[in-house]
């Protein structure tokens, strides 16, 4: 989805493709965190 | 197939200065501080005004930061909240390639355990793994789990929950006191309490933010490191001619790639932190102007409890 949006983006403004693009690796990465916070409770529980 | 991996949460002991003890990590940390203040000084030094390639490669990382740091927080605040910024990102950045390094985790002494659970090393080191590790989990330390263990000399500062956390500490807490020295502490608290029952909110989405900052670094470079361990483990396992060898080039790349994304989050997310809190009346304007509009902004600190 936010790759989607981020192509959607740079085909209406080609320009802006760079700062689109790293955006959208920011929003990607957070958009994991999620999934790195169940690993570290996870972790977390198994050992300690 | 018998993977020979060994996963440890905490940073391990190497030695002991008085009553502090020295952890890898914390002796990674040390020599990675001291290559950026070398690095940075020399850069520094002997500065001129057409660059030459050493000094304008530093310049670059300045001036990437920098960039991002006046786009987002102006011209005025930015110039105030650049050091800080700048720390983090190089900090983290540097000690999160640091783990990409041959020789991180596997390079490293064999420590005897004293304790009651002597079970021999080697082979018991290869069956029931996980098992093992989920047994020995009950007692206090994750670490007896074999006769011996090995302690590597080097390992990733950000793999250690203590190291992220001081650092999402010292940002949250950078983000209070600009926020207080913008509107002072009655406006902080004015400034949180916009609605007066967003306050609780407010709260807790600040202690959220440490939890959060923390948790992704450290997940993600503590991940990594398991992740590259497995693939190792994995490729060695394998015993195909060169599989061993390219197999995890592949992960590498993405530890690369992971590692940057990481510190640029960190240090955007501090920064985006710091802008809001010391955003000035205009700000706080268009506040009002947005959930007048639209309720289902109120909450606006939400995102930040999200990821």
């Amino acid at each position: 989805m936010a790759v989607k949006g981020a192509m959607d983006a740079i085909g209406r403004n080609p320009e802006a493709a760079g700062e689109i693009r790293s955006t959208m690796i920011i929003g990607a990465a957070l958009a994991e965190a999620v999934a790195i916070y169940a690993f570290v409770i996870a972790i977390i529980i198994l050992f300690v | 197939m018998d993977l020979d991996v060994h996963v440890e949460l905490a940073a391990e002991k190497l030695f002991s200065v008085g009553p502090i003890e020295v952890t890898n990590s914390m002796a990674t940390m040390w020599v990675i501080m001291a290559i950026i203040i070398l690095v940075f000084w020399l850069a520094a030094r002997k500065r001129q005004l057409v660059p030459g390639k050493f000094q304008s490669s530093v310049e670059m990382i300045v001036g990437f930061v920098a960039n991002l740091v006046y786009g987002t927080a102006g011209r005025k605040l930015g110039q105030k909240v650049l050091p800080l910024i700048l720390g983090l990102f190089v900090f983290i950045w540097i000690a999160n390639l640091s783990g990409l390094l041959p020789g991180v985790g596997s390079i490293g002494y064999y420590h005897e355990e004293s304790h009651a659970e002597e079970v021999v090393a080697g082979d018991a080191a290869d069956h029931d793994e996980e098992a093992d590790s989920a047994v020995v989990a009950t007692d206090d330390h994750a670490e007896e789990e074999h006769g011996k263990v090995l302690v590597p000399f080097i390992r990733p500062p950000n793999a250690d929950l203590n190291m992220t956390l001081a650092m999402a500490l010292i940002a949250v807490g950078a983000v209070q006191v600009f926020g207080i020295r913008a509107h002072g502490v009655g406006g902080r608290i004015k400034h949180m309490a916009d609605p007066p029952f967003i306050f609780p909110i407010e709260v807790i989405g600040e202690v959220s933010r440490v939890v959060s900052l923390s948790a992704r670094l450290f997940g993600n470079v503590f991940a990594g490191e398991v992740l590259l361990a497995v693939m190792f483990a994995l490729g060695a396992a394998l015993k195909i001619a060169l599989l061993p060898v390219v197999f995890p080039v592949i992960f590498l790349f993405l530890e690369l790639m992971f590692g940057t994304i990481q510190a640029l989050v960190f240090s955007l997310l501090t920064l985006i932190y710091l802008t809001l809190a010391s955003a000035h009346a205009h700000g706080s304007e268009h506040h009002d102007e947005a959930h007048e509009h639209d309720p289902a902004r109120q909450p606006a600190p939400a995102p930040a409890v999200g990821d």
